[in-house]
């Protein structure tokens, strides 16, 4: 760039303004952008071709403490450079442990240059020898805080950290995050997790509170305290000497970690303790219960009143029912009687008008036996015609036509006459309808001789009073299939065979032997002389099929039976085998069910005979 | 944990209901965009809206689950996390999201969040353009350069895609195999699957090696598949998609109203771009540009945006998120000059281009002839060309010494004014002037 050279007359002055200014887009990315806005937002500006933009702040960071670091550093005792303040020392009391290892670099750099030995020798000014001059704690300083082990080492015993916790008392409760925030905020540095929760404000929600307080509770801290250890393990002159110093130095490391947890821990729970918001959450849980208890009860008791209200309600409606149907009952009842006292007047008025004009005609006939009579069916018209017929036979007779009048007093009297005949009639038909139904009723169903000999059979297999009485109903089905007798027929019959038991069992036992002769006779017929042309025929015996199809036959013993029997029984005494197998084959007529039936019978009846005998002596 | 990357493409061969792809094509849209509607068309996974919101119904540990697109975002990034946190990284993931540039602000704060739920710590999302200029630090060094560069970037969903290859070199391999055992395999979709996904290594071979060979045991109906293919062969399937690269630049410089050989730069983006002749059409078609690829294709955006996050790391949190929001910036609208004048001519010399943002400094020092006592500096204001559209402000020092040395300091303020210091060392004297902004 050449500039030309002025003019005499030339002189620094303004001719004219910038255009106005655009405003454009940019795309918020790069180094250029951060540099721009950075110099938006500060005071001043500088230069546009600076490498630093992005660490400028850093650089004007250090550059601070040059003024009495002079006094600090020739106070200083090497030998007590363990004690000193290693950031003081470097000139980043500022940045503290915020310092970068290029800015730990840097001070050190710049501190070397300033307070080297040899460099202050070139100066002139006064050095001591060796390890007294103070520059060795420049050094010491440096060898800690450049070395990123030995510096967390000294981070974590740093002695201006404010290690104090504020107390659980009324006044942190009332300034709760006045008091809190900034302790927590010192203590977060611990933190192995870079990313902290804050505190919050009165108005942050549940759960962020929450995740607040499980993260400190759960804290990891990498505070540790290798840089208060008394000796260093090299320095131990054997084995032995050197693991003993290293078991010491593991304990009082130990010794204060727990310490610092336990004042952490104390950190949380003051805060826990003070937290107002905790209180508001537990009331609101609460309160949250509460409501939920008393919306439960009061949802109980509406209920009860529901339910109260309801029964009230019906009861209510069952009273004004009953009333209004009491006064529904009276209205008809007046109303009925009006009505009848209504038809009594017509009738009355009627029954007048029939009686005048029947009068004044004589009775339609001059004969007093006649006049009588006809009297008399006045009066019956009187009191039986409806008002309709009576209306309308006094019309006729109202009319003036005597031969007339006589007609239709005539016809009516007639038409009684026929009504009461019809009526008599009926009633005597019902009555011996009665009579006779009740005759039909007895022999209702017609019983054939099986079915009464089943039923005699049931009613003394189960007398009166048993459990199965009403067996007796199965027996007769059982015995005959197409019997169409019910449980009902079958008490009706039973009943009316204990009435006039006798007769109707001494005609069984007749019809069933006069049965038993028939079979017998058919037996014989068929037996002697088959018919011609018959197709098919029985060839087995009545008591063969009863036997075969039900195991028992049910007909009487007869004596020619009993006889048979009883030379059976002689036959073949109880120590015989089998003895009802052989006794039953005597006797084809009946089968071993039956033999043994008898066989009991005959027992029961010689008991009997012999019990009344007894009885007869004791009576003697 | 759900299967992530390659797991999950491997595993789309049986089980592609439950396989979600391209998740990032529809996070933070809304129920009725065309997109989000022929995304749910044509996606294997079945997908409902529910509350207006699109809904993926997949199977997982045999329970049915209905899972939101952010979900599957944040599975992915939490993988990710741990990817990053078994490569040592402690506890801190300050990081930076490159997304596309045709992103919207919804699309924008979805994937951020999902970012933030998985336990990154988004600072700032970036376009893709963008970071693939951060990774080769161009404009970075100098603030003064000024050129066009090229993004190129073959990804997914687009008219030129990685994808489109794949499919043509499946298509080639289906026809193969059916001339040689007479079987259709694009009868069944997961014999189609399964070859895709070895045409895909195939695809990824063949960028570097000159042949590769296809291997697929028990493709279909259990008849195993072999078979090679060069790298002139899948060249020649896949140039029909190759040459429509030259068309969309062409268009693209039509838009931008530039020519092809204004473009200086061109940057290699996605993995398709490692194809040799994708490479050679495109540095055919741009004859002056100088083509960036020496970082790896497929991690330039990744390195672009480390950078930035490099950047905006150790800045305060409420500073970043403020130099995000404005990002309107004030600047000049015309070019300052120096009219530096000579024996024959008159030349100017710029001292702040156009569009420099407020505010801004510089210092230029000049030394004197050793026979010149005096000098005078005129400010001017140019557009384009050497012209002087007005005239600004002189400044005039006399009686300076032999050899002076003039520092002279322009300062462009914030309220847009400029503040203009001559000063010469050794006598001392000082003369500035301040030229004010139109209002």
């Amino acid at each position: 760039m050449i500039l030309p050279e002025a003019l005499p007359e030339d002189v620094t002055e303004v001719t004219g303004n910038l255009s106005v200014p655009v405003t454009i887009k940019v795309e918020p990315a790069g180094r250029w952008y951060e540099a721009l806005c950075q110099r938006r937002r500060q005071r001043h500006s500088i230069s546009h071709h600076s490498v630093h933009s992005s660490s400028s702040e850093e650089s004007e960071e250090e550059v601070e403490i040059d003024e009495n670091d002079e006094a600090l550093l020739l106070g200083l005792d090497p030998k007590e450079w363990k004690k000193q303040d290693h950031y003081a020392v470097l000139g980043l009391s500022r940045l503290r442990y915020k310092a970068t290892e290029n800015q730990v670099k840097k001070a050190y750099k710049q501190k070397v240059l300033k307070h080297h030995p040899d460099k202050r020798k070139a100066r002139g000014v006064k050095v001591k020898e060796g390890e007294d001059d103070y520059f060795t704690c420049i050094t010491r300083a440096w060898e800690t805080l450049g070395n990123p082990i030995k510096k967390r080492s000294f981070d974590s015993v740093d002695p201006l950290f404010d290690d104090d916790v504020p107390p659980n008392n009324a006044d942190s409760k009332e300034h709760f995050f006045e008091e809190f925030t900034p302790a927590f905020e010192r203590n977060a540095r611990w933190s192995t997790k870079k990313r902290v929760p804050s505190l919050g404000k009165p108005d942050t929600n549940f759960e962020d509170v929450d995740n607040f307080y499980s993260f400190w509770y759960e804290l990891e801290s990498w505070r540790e305290f290798s840089y208060l250890d008394e000796e260093e393990k090299e320095k131990g002159e054997n084995r032995e000497e050197r693991r003993w110093i290293e078991k010491q130095n593991k304990a009082a490391r130990q010794k204060r970690k727990k310490e610092e947890m336990v004042r952490i821990r104390q950190l949380v729970d003051n805060a826990y303790a003070c937290d107002p918001r905790i209180q508001k959450f537990l009331d609101d849980e609460k309160e949250k219960k509460l409501s939920v208890k008393r919306a439960k009860q009061e949802a109980a008791r509406q209920k009860v009143e529901e339910e109260a209200r309801i029964k009230q309600q019906a009861l209510d409606e069952e009273r004004k029912r009953k009333e209004k149907e009491e006064e529904e009952a009276k209205a008809q009842a007046a109303a009925l009687k009006k009505e009848k006292d209504q038809q009594k007047k017509i009738f009355k008025k009627e029954r007048k008008t029939l009686r005048t004009a029947v009068k004044d005609y004589s009775y339609f006939t001059d004969v007093d036996d006649q006049r009588v009579t006809n009297m008399t069916d006045v009066d019956r018209l009187a009191d039986q015609l409806s008002i309709i017929k009576l209306q309308s036979l006094n019309q006729e007779l109202t009319s003036g036509d005597e031969s007339k009048a006589k007609a239709a007093f005539l016809r009516e009297v007639e038409e009684l006459n026929r009504l009461t005949e019809e009526e008599k009639k009926k009633q005597m038909e019902v009555i011996h309808k009665q009579s006779s139904g009740e005759g039909s009723q007895a022999k209702g169903k017609l019983w054939s001789e099986q079915e009464i000999q089943a039923l005699i059979k049931g009613v003394n297999l189960f007398p009166a009073g048993t459990k199965d009485r009403l067996m007796g109903s199965d027996i007769i089905k059982q015995h005959i299939t197409d019997s169409n007798k019910g449980a009902k027929d079958v008490l009706a019959k039973a009943k009316d065979l204990q009435k006039n038991d006798f007769v109707l069992k001494m005609e069984a036992d007749k019809k069933a032997f006069e049965k038993f002769e028939t079979q017998q006779k058919s037996k014989v017929t068929c037996e002697a002389q088959p018919k011609e042309g018959v197709t098919s025929e029985r060839f087995e015996k009545v008591y063969e099929q009863q036997i075969r199809e039900t195991g028992t036959n049910p007909a009487p013993w007869t004596a020619e039976e009993q006889k048979i029997l009883e030379q059976a029984l002689k036959t073949f005494p109880a120590s015989v085998g089998d003895r009802w197998e052989k006794i039953s084959e005597t006797l084809p007529t009946r089968s071993k069910k039956d033999c043994m039936k008898r066989y009991k019978e005959l027992v029961e009846i010689i008991r009997a005979k012999k019990a009344a005998k007894d009885a007869a002596a004791k009576k003697k | 944990m759900p299967a992530v990357g390659s797991a999950a493409k491997q595993g789309k061969i049986r089980n592609a209901q439950n396989t979600v792809c391209n998740v990032k094509q529809i996070l933070g849209r809304s129920s009725d965009d065309q997109i989000l509607q022929q995304y749910m068309e044509s996606s294997p996974v079945k997908m409902t809206l529910q509350d207006d919101e699109p809904v993926f119904k997949v199977e997982h540990k045999g329970q049915a689950k209905d899972v939101p697109p952010s979900k599957i975002a944040e599975a992915i990034y939490l993988r990710m996390l741990e990817t990053a946190r078994s490569h040592g990284d402690g506890d801190i993931h300050d990081s930076v999201l490159a997304v596309p540039c045709d992103f919207s602000e919804d699309q924008k704060q979805a994937i951020s969040e999902s970012a933030n739920a998985a336990g990154f710590s988004v600072l700032r999302t970036v376009s893709e353009p963008v970071s693939a200029l951060l990774s080769y630090d161009i404009g970075q060094t100098d603030n003064t350069l000024e050129c066009n560069v090229l993004v190129f970037r073959i990804g997914n969903s687009r008219a030129v895609a990685g994808s489109k290859f794949t499919d043509s070199l499946t298509d080639y391999l289906a026809t193969e195999f059916y001339k040689k055992y007479k079987l259709d395999v694009k009868e069944s979709r997961r014999s189609v699957k399964k070859l895709r996904l070895e045409a895909d290594n195939v695809k990824h071979s063949l960028s570097t090696l000159g042949n590769a060979q296809c291997a697929v045991e028990s493709l279909f109906e259990g008849v195993d598949f072999h078979c090679q293919v060069s790298r002139a062969r899948f060249e020649s399937l896949i140039s029909p998609v190759v040459q429509l690269c030259p068309s969309l630049i062409d268009n693209l410089c039509t838009t931008a109203d530039i020519t092809k050989s204004d473009i200086q730069k061109v940057v290699m983006c996605g993995g398709g771009t490692k194809i040799p002749c994708v490479q050679k059409i495109i540095t055919d078609s741009l004859p002056n540009a100088e083509i960036l690829n020496s970082i790896p294709p497929d991690e330039v955006i990744a390195i672009g945006a480390a950078k930035q996050a490099a950047i905006l790391t150790g800045s305060d949190e409420t500073d970043i998120k403020v130099n995000f929001e404005q990002s309107e910036v004030e600047c000049l609208k015309k070019s300052i000059c120096v009219k530096a004048a000579s024996e024959s001519t008159c030349q100017l010399y710029p001292v702040f281009p156009a569009l420099t943002p407020f505010p801004c400094r510089k210092h230029e020092t000049v030394t004197l002839p050793s026979n010149q006592t005096s000098f005078k500096l005129e400010l001017c204001e140019c557009s384009n060309n050497n012209s002087v559209d007005a005239d600004l402000g002189k400044l005039v020092m006399q009686d300076l010494p032999k050899s002076a040395v003039v520092s002279i300091v322009f300062h462009l303020r914030r309220d847009g004014s400029l503040h203009v210091t001559c000063k010469e060392a050794s006598s001392e004297k000082t003369v500035s002037i301040t030229v004010e902004v139109q209002s």
